[in-house]
């Protein structure tokens, strides 16, 4: 059983590896690029967003590793039993629901959902959760609000963003759901610090547990929100935004190219309806498409989803996403735009 | 090295950066108020986590730190790295020419001014102006209306002394940074003759004028500033 274990825990490491050697040397390339070239523009268009990036996510991350811990030591597992009991087709909508209550942006909602599947939470509602918390919760709503209405759109833009975003999610965690969370979930080569056993009654084992479990997921989750900012600024600094933007002016192609540069710009989504709302050259209903598809889908994303799910996940995800949003921008398009 | 001793390292690192960004000005220089509040919240989560970390025993054997982990660690504090190789980064005509300024021909008549009569026009303002007549109406700008505008000049020169002067507006960080730019036509005789170098700061005081349907500024004063701590506008 341990001979089992350890031969995962190492294909798990070595796997992990590969990529994490890869971008080690691809950053390390890029700061010496970056000293190399001193004052040049590029390396200091690049290092800013790069920073800012990180600096804007570490704290949701940080914030999300503190609810998965307090999740992972001060919640019995009954509690997760309880609901993992309840029919499926009220776990996913509940769960969706469960978005308006968790306040943080795409990157806290991910290591939440992971230890909630770890729990026992069917993996179809935990997907649920990770993907409509960060465009359900009430913070993103009121910015949504703020921001469009000055053009008087505020209740449109929420509503349509609220809807389309549960729609996202109950599809999108029932399509990648369906198999098991052994089959869904990566192990982590850090696990072994973290995984022993915290249900000791002794108040000092569980603080000791709550902080290596919030310690250990920040540092995890940490490093792949570094390398997705890093692949955001490098597109940011080379790719001008123009070059999709300037083909955009009918609903279709206008909200394929929104969702494209969501994925670029990869932005925290408490933030993003501020700069939906000033690409006035775009349809509504492209905005739309920038506002739900961007806190499922982006840069910074796809590494941390690559580091916690198996399977090409992101490249699933995307192939559910792009059509639920389309569809639904077009909607929103021809009955509000 | 153990991997918990690895760990501690990269929290003490990180909460000293945050902590750093708290305390100083520095924070501005990447993320805007609306979401200023993650500083403060980060130096102090990651100061009491590495508290904690340091002050709670560690169970059993620790495990060394392998080769993957050391990298990982690396790779979390690359962009203290970055910034430490690169300490003038920040956005100029480069990320200007990179992104896109609001604009277009949709939606235009529901793009209104802010509703506060404390607002300041800037260079926003002045973009708007130029493409819906309904916005310069409501936001009050009209030719002859005299201004200063701060910001660095980007873009290539189109004629004798005519330049832009580009400000970005962020909404969270510098990530959403969008650039608005205004055309500055300096009347004979005023301004360097051989124009501004992209990225020179200055302050251009002056009147708007239509040149076209857009509002250019024709200064009666150029001087060259030093870029502020915080250069972006809101």
């Amino acid at each position: 059983m341990d001979i089992q274990r350890s031969d995962v825990r190492s294909a798990a490491t070595s796997r992990e590896a590969r990529p994490l050697l890869a971008a080690g040397f691809l950053v390390a390339g890029l700061v010496l690029i970056g000293r190399s070239l001193g004052d040049q523009a590029a390396a200091q268009t690049f290092v800013i967003i790069f920073v800012a990036i990180v600096v804007e996510a570490l704290p949701f991350i940080l914030l999300g590793a503190l609810v998965s811990a307090l999740l992972e030591v001060y919640v019995p597992d009954r509690a997760f039993e309880r609901v993992a009991r309840l029919p499926l087709g009220l776990q996913i909508p509940g769960a969706a629901l469960g978005g308006f209550a968790f306040p943080v942006c795409e990157c806290g909602s991910v290591p939440v959902a992971r230890r909630l599947i770890a729990k026992g939470l069917h993996p179809a509602a935990g997907l649920a959760f990770m993907l409509a918390s960060p465009i359900l919760n009430p913070i993103v709503l009121l910015s949504t609000w703020l921001a469009y209405s000055g053009r008087g759109l505020g209740l449109e833009m929420v509503v349509g963003r609220a809807l389309l975003g549960m729609i996202l999610a109950i599809v999108a965690g029932w399509a990648l759901g369906s198999e098991g969370a052994a089959d869904l979930l990566k192990p982590r080569s850090d696990e072994g610090d973290t995984s022993h056993d915290h249900r000791s009654e002794q108040p000092s084992e569980r603080r000791r547990s709550f902080v290596d479990h919030l310690s250990g997921d920040f540092v995890f989750m940490g490093k792949f929100i570094v390398l997705g900012a890093a692949l955001a600024a490098a597109m940011q600094t080379l790719i001008p935004q123009s070059l999709v933007s300037g083909v955009a002016r009918t609903p279709i192609v206008g909200s394929l190219a929104l969702m494209a540069i969501a994925v670029v710009l990869s932005l925290c989504s408490e933030a993003d309806a501020f700069v939906a709302v000033s690409f006035v050259q775009f349809p509504l209903g492209s905005q739309l498409a920038f506002l739900v598809f961007g806190p499922v889908v982006d840069a910074k994303l796809a590494f941390l989803y690559g580091a916690t799910f198996r399977r090409r996940f992101v490249l699933r995800l995307v192939i559910v996403a792009v059509p639920v949003v389309l569809a639904g921008s077009l909607w929103f398009e021809a009955v509000i735009g | 090295m153990t991997r918990r001793t690895l760990r501690v390292g990269v929290l003490v690192l990180w909460a000293s950066f945050f902590t750093y960004l708290w305390l100083s000005d520095a924070a501005t220089r990447f993320i805007g108020p609306r979401t200023a509040w993650v500083v403060p919240f980060g130096a102090i989560v990651l100061v009491l986590t590495t508290v904690a970390q340091v002050f709670t025993k560690p169970q059993g054997d620790e495990q060394s730190a392998g080769g993957t982990e050391v990298l990982g660690m690396i790779l979390l504090v690359t962009p203290m790295i970055a910034l430490s190789a690169v300490p003038d980064a920040g956005l100029g005509s480069l990320a200007a020419s990179r992104k896109t300024a609001g604009g277009g021909i949709a939606a235009l008549t529901s793009i209104l001014p802010p509703d506060d009569p404390n607002h300041e026009i800037s260079f926003a303002d002045i973009h708007w102006a130029s493409e819906s007549e309904e916005y310069a109406i409501a936001a009050g700008i009209a030719e002859g209306l005299e201004m200063r505008l701060e910001g660095f000049v980007s873009g290539s020169q189109e004629g004798a002394g005519r330049f832009t002067l580009t400000r970005f507006y962020i909404a969270c960080c510098a990530a959403d940074a969008v650039p608005y730019s205004v055309t500055i036509e300096p009347p004979e005789g005023l301004g360097e003759p051989g124009g501004y170098p992209e990225d020179t700061w200055l302050a251009v005081s002056g009147q708007l004028e239509r040149s076209g349907a857009e509002y250019v500024l024709v200064p009666d004063s150029i001087e060259a500033i030093e870029a502020p701590k915080d250069p972006f506008l809101y």
